[in-house]
């Protein structure tokens, strides 16, 4: 059964390589969402129907901690998985993001494994295997 | 720039551009000044990021040829160079040093102390007189298989 993901990031460059690494893991995605900034990505979890969101924490306007946390008080989004996607790779941002209700993180940089990976774990999808599934330190659980 | 700061730099650095932008890069040691370092005089681009965190404030920044740019973000995006969109380029440019300044800190600054603002494009015309020699203070100068960048730091800390 295909799902459709929402990424969520300020650089269209950086979403359109999220959604590359994502399409040629070999996921049955239905519809990819973009989203530049949190307050976006509400407006359209408002109007579409999202499995997955991996989110970027440095954005203008809304940022993607407030984002998630904007999303978690909402009971129609709250169970939706997040995957953090972020540069911000401190431990004080990892633990707001845990706190905040975040399945998972990457930090960027990433190989298109560590994107793989998280996803795998949180969709339950079975994947065609196109490049190998190497482990990766880049990913985490939290 | 502290030498745990250049290290971290330098990792960053070779990290982001050989993993998101399959560009293998060695660091020059020679201490050139930025101006000097883009001798052959290619109009440049880059980016620059606000760092603000207690008493400390600064930015990093990451200049390139148009050249090298464009390069970088056919690799990115894995499209040819003619599909390229300007936009694309500026985009990639910018992602480049959010990724350089955010794995940088997060080997120096674990506590997240310093906080990264929004990277905001740079063009090489639009530098006030005197800007790319500010640069020269601690720029790292980053040399590719067929181009050149530079690097760098500022942090200031208020009195």
């Amino acid at each position: 059964m295909s799902f459709n993901v929402l990424i969520v990031d300020d650089s269209s460059s950086m979403r359109a390589v999220i959604k590359k690494t994502i399409r040629l893991s070999g996921f049955d995605v239905g519809e990819y969402l973009e989203a530049g900034d949190g307050r976006e990505a509400l407006e359209l979890l408002s109007n579409k129907w999202v499995d997955l969101v991996l989110s970027d924490i440095n954005m203008p306007n809304m940022n993607g901690l407030e984002f998630i946390a904007e999303m978690k008080k909402n009971e129609l989004f709250s169970s939706i998985p997040v995957i953090m996607v972020t540069t911000e790779g401190s431990e004080k941002n990892i633990q707001e993001s845990i706190r905040l209700g975040a399945s998972k993180y990457i930090k960027k940089p990433f190989l298109p494994e560590d994107i793989k990976k998280a996803m795998h774990s949180l969709v339950g999808e079975e994947v065609r295997d196109v490049r190998g599934d190497k482990e990766s330190d880049a990913s985490g659980d939290f | 720039m502290s030498e745990e700061i250049k290290k971290a730099m330098h990792q960053a650095i070779s990290d982001v551009m050989n993993k998101m932008f399959f560009l293998p890069v060695q660091i020059n040691l020679k201490g050139l000044a930025v101006r000097e370092w883009f001798s052959n005089r290619h109009p440049l681009i880059g980016a620059e990021v606000g760092l603000t965190g207690g008493r400390l404030s600064g930015y990093s920044y990451l200049m390139m040829p148009g050249a090298a740019a464009r390069e970088m973000t056919a690799n990115f995006l894995g499209i040819a160079e003619k599909e390229m969109k300007a936009t694309q380029e500026r985009d990639t440019v910018k992602e480049a040093l959010n990724m350089i300044t955010g794995n940088m800190l997060s080997q120096c600054d674990k506590k997240g102390f310093l906080r990264i603002g929004i990277p905001r494009l740079i063009n090489e015309n639009d530098l006030p007189a005197g800007r790319l020699d500010a640069f020269d203070k601690g720029a790292i100068l980053i040399e590719t298989e067929h181009s050149r960048m530079a690097a760098g730091i500022v942090l200031r800390r208020e009195a």
